[in-house]
């Protein structure tokens, strides 16, 4: 059925634009003719159409026939088949023959079923129609044309019933009305027009087109069918867009960074990209190395490599991380930070202050009893030993001298000899910080023992060394390493020939402008000589003073050019030791072997301003009071301390204990009537408020070391000591001022009260 | 000589009084040199890297040319000492009492 009906589409849509002849074609037109309708066409169609043969038969509903069949001249069987299938008869077989492709283009039993042939059999079909206008009325019978295809003849099938009946029945054949499905008036153009010519030769043109169209290859009818598309669901899947929430601080520091990144990108970005590849380079040669280790080593797989790669990479990292400087400033800083947890009580009563108890310490039961005992005791005035400045590297060395830096009093320098004292070996120095007791900062080894030090205090950081085979060396300090010997008299032609016993900077005036204080550094020395250094364009040279020569009676020295009334050689005396005076640096007085001691003046080197006389053997040590700029104290091998004024000629007082040689005596810092000697297995402390007859403290040597070197802390109640074991040991002055009324004692007043000794 | 003096001085740390252990870590987070156990090297690593982090942003946040140098945590049993610098941490936990 539904064959049926798309086929009549075609043929009836095909039918009207050939009718008109007009040039347009027109669109197919649904029509939608019912079964009825179109036998309603058909009916006419077949009244119009003539030169058809038909034999009205009956026929089986099998054969294609009803009763009508029609022959062409060769005498096959073209009966058309029936167009449509009749709805009364029961049997399905009819409807078969009902298609009009069946009924137009069956030739006998077969059915041709090509688009092709149909489209063109539909044109000639319609064409015949319009080319053989037909009559309406009865069918007619004539003889059928050649290529003429017979209409259907099974009109009989509609208007008979199948069955034969008997009687005869009457046909009555009525027209219907006219349907018209379109109507294309033509376009008329009168006879007399001016281009009716010209129309005519165009219909003209047309018409052989058209006819032309009909058999030539190069134009067939073809019809399209838009198939609206299905639509089909059709589903993909894809990743979801996974969204990662990522949240920056903006600090400070973070901008702060950035910018100045910045900035250093513009001015260094080719050099950082040199610097960047060279780097990378390395890193891939050091993994290259890696690699090339690991591919050496024999089977391993990828996993293997990876992972000792990392260890390799991490081993180096670490070993990178060891040497680097920064790592050493952090285990320096990291230490100091150990030990001043460990040494925290020391340090606070060092400094004075007092000491607090850790809240978190467990109480011993030992410690309560000790400091119950101390309450109830009488306090007598005691070393307190706080800690000792010593290293591997100074064990057993003698220590000959100690001094604090005049910039930054926690930095102390210490000298040490070499071998056993006497004989010239390296010597050794170590500058010690409060901030670490255990290791020492610096440490410096020289060609021999040293003998003294001290620092410089217009360059804090320069220190000034007199060793024991004459030379004097000037150290930076801040310099870690062995470049820090900035000058060595051991090139020097002048130099010394004899111990260097002493080295002093004094700040001196120029001679040109009188407020310009320049500091020079004078050494004292065996040879009898007290030099003035220089360092003048890297070299480093020195100018005499004065040289002391030894004569029996009155001293007298030998200044250039002139020579006095003794032309004899005298053997140069030694000098021992030598102070400047505190406020005129122009005074000096020196200590000799010989137990005398002059006052000289730099202006003058011939001759002495004033002797002092009083020890009969070599005067050890001299110190200015820092106090009272016109005492000071003077030590010698008898064993006595003598305290002088300047313009006094005899010593003021004078102090023996013990009859030991005094390596050195030390006025206190902090308070002007408290000094401190050093003998060889005792440290007196005497403070001359309380008495002048004998040391406030006195404080033993343990057995078998022999102390060396003295010296007070500024700012502190404590002195450090020196022995020949290599170690310095800070003592803090315990329960120094306990006892008497504090009345703060003059020195005069003591002195005065001494009035005896006045000369 | 210096160097000698170098050499003993960087392994001295651990034979002072009263430390407890040290360690050192590098820049990704990892222990690379530690004389306690693993559970407590990564332990302390892990918590002092932040707290060192936040010190160090607390720091620099007031002024940002300032920068950490140490950082020190007292608590009752013991002292937890940290130097900071740019490629790693040295730590050092000392019972200062003892």
């Amino acid at each position: 059925m539904r064959r049926a009906s798309t086929y009549g589409k075609d043929v009836a849509g095909s039918n009207k634009p050939t009718m008109k002849e007009g040039e347009r074609r027109q669109s197919l037109l649904p029509s939608s003719s019912s079964g009825i309708n179109r036998s309603k066409e058909q009916l006419r169609r077949r009244r119009r159409s003539s030169g058809f043969l038909f034999q009205q038969k009956y026929s089986s509903p099998q054969t294609s026939t009803k009763g009508i069949r029609v022959f062409d001249s060769q005498g096959s069987d073209v009966t058309p088949l029936p167009l449509v299938a009749v709805v009364d008869d029961p049997d399905p077989k009819t409807r078969e023959k009902s298609s009009l492709e069946e009924v137009l283009f069956k030739k006998g039993s077969s059915i041709f079923k090509s688009s092709t042939p149909t489209d063109v059999v539909s044109s000639r079909f319609g064409s015949s129609f319009t080319s053989k206008p037909t009559e309406s009325g009865a069918l007619s019978r004539s003889s059928i044309t050649d290529d003429s295809f017979s209409l259907p003849s099974t009109d009989a099938a509609y208007e008979f019933p199948r069955k034969p009946v008997a009687e005869g029945f009457d046909i009555i054949l009525s027209e219907t009305d006219t349907i018209s499905l379109l109507d294309l008036p033509p376009t008329l153009v009168s006879e007399d027009a001016e281009d009716a010519d010209a129309v005519k030769q165009r219909n003209r043109d047309y018409a052989e087109f058209c006819s032309s169209k009909m058999g030539s290859d190069n134009f067939f009818e073809r019809s399209s069918q838009t198939l609206v598309g299905e639509h089909k669901c059709k589903y993909t899947q894809t990743d979801t867009n996974k969204s990662v929430n990522k949240g920056t601080i903006a600090t400070t520091w973070d901008i702060y960074d950035s910018f100045s990144m910045s900035t250093e990108n513009r001015e260094t970005r080719e050099s950082e990209r040199v610097d960047y590849l060279t780097r990378t380079r390395n890193k891939q040669d050091v993994s290259e190395v890696t690699m090339s280790r690991e591919t050496g080593s024999g089977v391993s797989s990828a996993a293997e490599t990876d992972a000792d790669l990392f260890m390799l990479k991490t081993e180096s990292n670490l070993e990178k991380i060891l040497s680097s400087e920064a790592f050493m400033k952090s285990v320096s800083i990291m230490e100091r930070v150990i030990v001043l947890n460990i040494f925290q009580p020391k340090l606070a009563a060092f400094r004075g202050l007092p000491v607090l108890k850790d809240p978190d310490s467990e109480v011993r039961p030992g410690s309560e009893e000790r400091i119950t005992e101390e309450k109830g005791h009488y306090l007598t005035p005691t070393l307190e030993p706080l800690w000792t400045f010593v290293s591997p590297l100074t064990r057993g060395h003698n220590i000959t001298c100690m001094t604090w830096n005049k910039k930054n009093p926690d930095i102390l320098a210490v000298g040490y000899v070499g071998g056993s004292s006497g004989n010239p070996q390296p010597g050794l120095i170590c500058c010690w910080s409060l901030k670490n007791l255990v290791w020492s900062e610096r440490v410096f080894s020289c060609h021999s023992s040293v003998t003294c030090l001290e620092f410089s205090s217009s360059n804090p950081s320069h220190l000034a060394i007199g060793m024991y085979d004459g030379s004097v060396a000037i150290y930076n300090v801040q310099v870690g390493d062995d470049t820090a010997c900035i000058a060595n008299s051991r090139d020097c032609a002048k130099r010394h020939t004899q111990p260097v016993w002493q080295v002093t900077w004094t700040k001196q005036q120029l001679q040109l402008s009188g407020e310009e204080r320049e500091e020079v550094l004078v050494s004292v020395s065996g040879d009898g000589r007290i030099t003035k250094w220089l360092i003048l364009h890297n070299d480093f040279n020195c100018v005499d003073l004065m040289i002391l020569k030894r004569s029996s009676g009155r001293k007298q020295s030998i200044g250039g050019g002139q020579s006095k009334t003794e032309n004899v050689l005298l053997p140069l005396t030694t000098v021992l030791c030598i102070d400047f005076h505190p406020d005129d640096t122009g005074i000096y007085v020196i200590g000799t072997w010989d137990g005398s001691m002059h006052k000289c003046s730099l202006s003058n080197s011939d001759h002495f301003l004033d002797t002092y006389c009083k020890h009969p053997s070599p005067v050890t040590h001299i110190e200015w009071s820092p106090i009272y700029s016109d005492v000071f104290l003077s030590t010698s091998s008898d064993g006595t301390i003598q305290l002088w004024k300047v313009d006094t000629l005899n010593p003021k007082m004078s102090f023996t204990s013990v009859q030991s040689i005094v390596d050195s005596v030390k006025w206190s810092p902090n308070c002007g009537t408290v000094f401190a000697a050093i003998y060889r297995h005792r440290v007196e402390v005497w403070d001359l408020c309380q008495s002048i007859m004998r040391p406030t403290l006195v404080h033993h040597a343990e057995p078998g070391v022999t102390l060396s070197s003295l010296l007070f802390a500024k700012g502190s109640d404590s002195i450090l000591v020196g022995d020949s074991r290599g170690e310095v040991t800070v003592y803090k002055l315990k329960n120094f001022r306990v006892g008497k009324p504090k009345k703060v004692c003059d020195l005069y007043e003591v002195m005065a009260s001494v009035g005896g000794y006045v000369d | 000589m210096t160097i000698l003096y170098f050499s003993l001085h960087h392994f001295i740390i651990e034979g002072h009084k009263g430390v407890i252990g040290t360690i050192i870590v590098n820049s990704e987070g990892l222990p690379i040199r530690t004389t306690l156990d693993n559970s407590t090297t990564s332990l302390y690593a892990r918590l002092l890297r932040s707290f060192t982090t936040l010190a160090r942003s607390a720091v620099r946040d007031v002024d940002p040319q300032n920068d950490l140098t140490f950082v020190r945590i007292r608590s009752k049993k013991q002292e937890i000492l940290v130097a900071p610098e740019n490629n790693f941490l040295l730590i050092v936990i000392q019972n200062p009492s003892e």
